[in-house]
């Protein structure tokens, strides 16, 4: 872990009680899901996407934030949603400290606080949609994926490098 | 005259060989003349000669020359004396006084760095005027490129005017009285345009210079923020009555005003806890076998595209476990889990607010306030900070982060999408009618420069949507772009004058990605994609019909230099890479052999004196082996003795070149004139 990262880990140590947890949940296209809050940065409604050229399927353009180039992720190629796109996108922009990339989003309803680490499932099996994710949050009577946001960013690198 | 480049190269290669020289001399001295090091010093003294005859300082020449000498006449048996050896120092000392300009002899073309030093230190100018300075010096750069677009017109008018004319006039007079008509027209358009040509070139250098100073009037170099951080140091050990050396590594180094305003309280902060916290006192160094004086160095390199500047100090390291403890009475982690800590995570631990190790709260430090400064600044500038710290050896903590300010000349394109194309690798912008575009198979060429060059829309090229030659119109412009070796044309449906964009990295996230050199921003802010034209042009011959691409191949003569003087070496190497060819270099004969085992070549550059492998044995290699025995080999040495000249003739170079007598063109024309041999 760099030196950023583990100041970050230790800022949200010290926020609070290391066993309480945020997650927000947010929607992509008709899909629901939950981003842990430690690496939500900000939510910004899109601004022009640029182009590139030849770019994977994944990566949607770039963005200029406050100057900032900050690549915008689409992330229905990561956790499989197979829905036509939404009229309403907003973007999270999410960092691990390190790297920081925009995610889609269409709206994010609600914060969930995980009382308990018993409240998250953990990913059973290894089948290519749970690649990237945390595990799963109950949320009503439904099972929402959780993203591992820097498990998503290696991903990312790898898969430019091939490309 | 020489080149201020080549000057600089000299300065740093002759300062190593004199410090080598001074070596050998005092060795010689204390333990007495060995093979070794009179075969050392003889070298350099010879390099020295050698590189100092090339660029025309013919008193650094002769000097080192009798240096030479004098080795020489101690090998050959002559007694040592300590006349000897200080003749040797004097001349030393004196080529050092030459090379500092502190004796004349060095003429260059501009003004020698210290003065231009002395100036800048005078001169500070406003950041607003020397915007308005790069903005006006942008404007005119503009004005020149329209100037030869006009250049451009008017060849064309000349040719369509000639052809016009000569329809024209085809039922009023018989042929042989049009010619004339048309070839006055024709020389009187010629005469313009040269006339327009000749000032173009007069005052495109002027612009050119223009131009690329105001924009580097923003950088300064580190040393300018030297005396302010020397001073702090030279404080904060004196109020902590402690004793520090202070030192500055890559000072050199220019960065943008705008970034090093920005990290300069960073550093401040650096520097007062390396000696306030990191340095001990003196009689607590002396009890752990340290030197009385305590280290302090800043070292400012560049790493990648990033910039890292260190402050490092041969301290007592950061105390891990004070760390921790402040961390436990502060609230922040509990004993229990300060157990579980790693190094990482406890030197993570003095970034947070409030936290030090100092016992004592001063002036200077231990108030806990400044790390997490130096990290909220350098998240700002998207960098990072990273800690080494070792037990009662030091701590050096450095923080990286990305040139923000790195610039290029560049002319924005439009074809669906907007990018920017670098200036370096645009030959000509050419309009294009549609009777002038012929089609190979699916492919489509241009004439230019009386060879077919093929084209291809950008839009198309980058897999954007709806591309076609020419949007509907007779005509269409043609970027005819250099990409490596490869010269090919894109066809774009707009285009600006080139102007300067800054670039920025395109997040490290995309590291790797292909097609993109960087980013700038539109006036407006928004993202635009500069082009890396070599993957470009990967791009545009992958697209080809495979047979026409690979007839369109052009290889470049491949040479390989093989000199150990790295002044030679680059002079050489500069003067061959500029003319067109493929250069190879190695520094010395071994290293040449190996190279000669693993690639083609066309023609061999070398010199005589090397170590390892010299010239002559060299040649003989190349003239045994059957794959290289027919290539032509050149001779470039200081040596002008008859019978050394002999000796490479006999071994087989086909000529020989003394570096007194070496011109740029006068070796440009015998590499060339081989090479067609």
């Amino acid at each position: 872990m760099d030196i950023k990262s583990e100041i970050r880990h230790r800022l949200f140590k010290a926020l609070g009680d290391e066993d309480e947890k945020y997650l927000i949940i947010a929607r992509r296209k008709k899909s629901f899901f939950a981003v842990p809050f430690e690496y939500v940065r900000e939510v910004i409604p899109p601004p022009p996407i640029k182009l590139l050229p030849l770019s994977p399927p994944f990566l949607k353009g770039i963005i200029s934030h406050f100057g900032r180039i900050v690549p915008i992720l689409e992330i229905s190629e990561f956790i499989k949603i197979d829905e036509p796109e939404m009229r309403r996108v907003m973007t999270f922009l999410v960092s691990d400290g390190h790297y920081i990339a925009g995610i889609l989003i269409n709206e994010y309803p609600e914060f969930k606080k995980i009382e308990d680490e018993g409240e998250i499932f953990p990913v059973q099996t290894e089948s290519e949609e749970n690649l990237f994710l945390r595990g799963f949050v109950k949320e009503g009577e439904s099972l929402l994926p959780i993203l591992d946001v820097p498990l998503i960013f290696e991903e990312v690198r790898k898969r430019i490098k091939r490309w | 005259m020489v080149e201020e480049k080549y000057l600089d190269i000299f300065k740093d290669e002759a300062s190593s060989h004199l410090s080598t020289l001074e070596r050998c001399v005092l060795d010689i001295e204390s333990k007495g003349i060995s093979p070794e090091l009179i075969k050392e010093g003889m070298r350099s003294a010879h390099t020295i000669k050698g590189s100092a005859r090339l660029l025309g300082l013919e008193e650094i020449g002769k000097i080192a020359h009798r240096i030479e000498d004098i080795f020489k006449e101690l090998d050959s048996g002559k007694p040592l004396s300590t006349e000897i050896i200080n003749e040797i120092l004097k001349g030393i000392d004196s080529i050092k006084k030459l090379i500092s300009g502190e004796k004349k002899e060095v003429e260059v073309e501009e003004k020698p760095k210290e003065e231009i030093k002395k100036t800048f230190e005078v001169l500070r100018i406003p950041r607003d005027k020397v915007e308005s300075i790069i903005d006006y010096a942008t404007e005119l750069f503009i004005q020149k490129i329209k100037l030869k677009g006009k250049i451009e017109t008017y060849e064309v008018i000349k040719k369509e005017l000639r052809e016009e004319i000569a329809e024209y006039l085809k039922g009023f007079l018989p042929e042989e009285k049009i010619k004339p008509i048309t070839e006055k027209v024709s020389s009187v358009f010629y005469e313009i345009t040269e006339d327009f040509k000749n000032t173009y070139e007069e005052i495109s250098s002027i612009v050119e210079g223009i131009h690329q100073t105001s924009l580097f009037m923003r950088f300064i170099p580190f040393s300018e923020v030297a005396d302010e951080l020397r001073r702090i140091a030279r404080d904060t050990a004196e109020e902590g009555k402690k004793k520090i050396k202070f030192s500055i590594r890559g000072g050199e180094t220019e960065l943008d005003k705008v970034d090093l305003d920005k990290i300069k309280p960073a550093l401040i902060h650096l520097i007062r806890n390396a000696v306030d916290h990191g340095i001990e006192s003196s009689d607590l160094r002396g009890s752990l076998n340290k030197s009385e004086e305590g280290l302090v160095e800043v070292s400012v390199e560049m790493e990648g595209e990033n910039i890292k500047i260190s402050v490092r100090d041969d301290g007592a390291g950061i105390n891990l476990d004070k760390l921790v403890e402040r961390a436990i009475e502060k609230g922040l982690i509990d004993r229990k889990k300060a157990e579980g800590l790693t190094e990482n995570e406890k030197v993570a631990l003095m970034f947070e607010h409030g936290i030090s190790t100092k016992e004592k709260v001063t002036e200077i430090s231990g108030r806990g306030v400044g790390m997490d400064v130096v990290k909220a600044i350098m998240f700002e500038m998207r960098g990072d900070v990273r800690v080494e710290t070792h037990k009662n050896k030091g701590t050096k903590i450095s923080l990286v982060f990305p040139r923000t300010s790195f610039t290029i000349k560049g002319i924005k394109v439009t074809d669906n999408e907007e990018a920017v194309i670098p200036v370096n690798d645009v030959i000509k912008i050419v309009r294009v009618k549609k009777e002038e575009v012929l089609f190979r198979d699916s492919d489509a060429f241009i004439e230019f420069n009386k060879k077919p060059i093929p084209v291809k829309p950008l839009a198309f090229l980058l897999n954007f949507e709806n591309f076609s030659l020419f949007d509907g119109k007779d005509f269409t412009y043609v970027l005819i772009l250099k990409g490596g070796e490869r010269i090919f044309g894109i066809k774009v449906s707009d285009f600006t004058s080139d102007e300067e964009h800054i670039i920025k990295s395109p997040s490290a996230l995309l590291e790797g990605m292909k097609l993109i050199a960087g980013i700038t921003l539109s006036k407006e802010g928004l993202p635009i994609i500069v082009l890396n034209i070599n993957d470009l042009a990967d791009m545009f011959f992958a697209k080809m019909t495979p047979k026409i691409a690979e007839e369109l191949k052009e290889r470049k003569k491949k040479i390989l230099l093989v000199e150990d003087s790295i002044t030679t070496l680059m002079i050489e190497k500069n003067i061959l890479a500029l003319a067109g060819f493929d250069v190879d270099t190695a520094i010395h004969g071994g290293e040449a052999l190996k190279m000669i085992n693993s690639k083609t070549y066309d023609l061999f550059v070398l010199d005589i004196q090397m170590p390892v492998l010299d010239g002559i044995e060299l040649t003989k290699i190349i003239r045994s082996n059957p794959l290289t025995s027919k290539k032509p080999v050149v001779i470039v040495s200081s040596i002008t003795d008859e019978k050394e000249m002999r000796k490479a003739k006999d071994a087989g170079a086909d000529v020989y070149i003394s570096k007194r007598d070496f011109d740029k063109s006068g070796f440009l024309r015998v590499v060339k004139d081989y090479l067609e041999k």
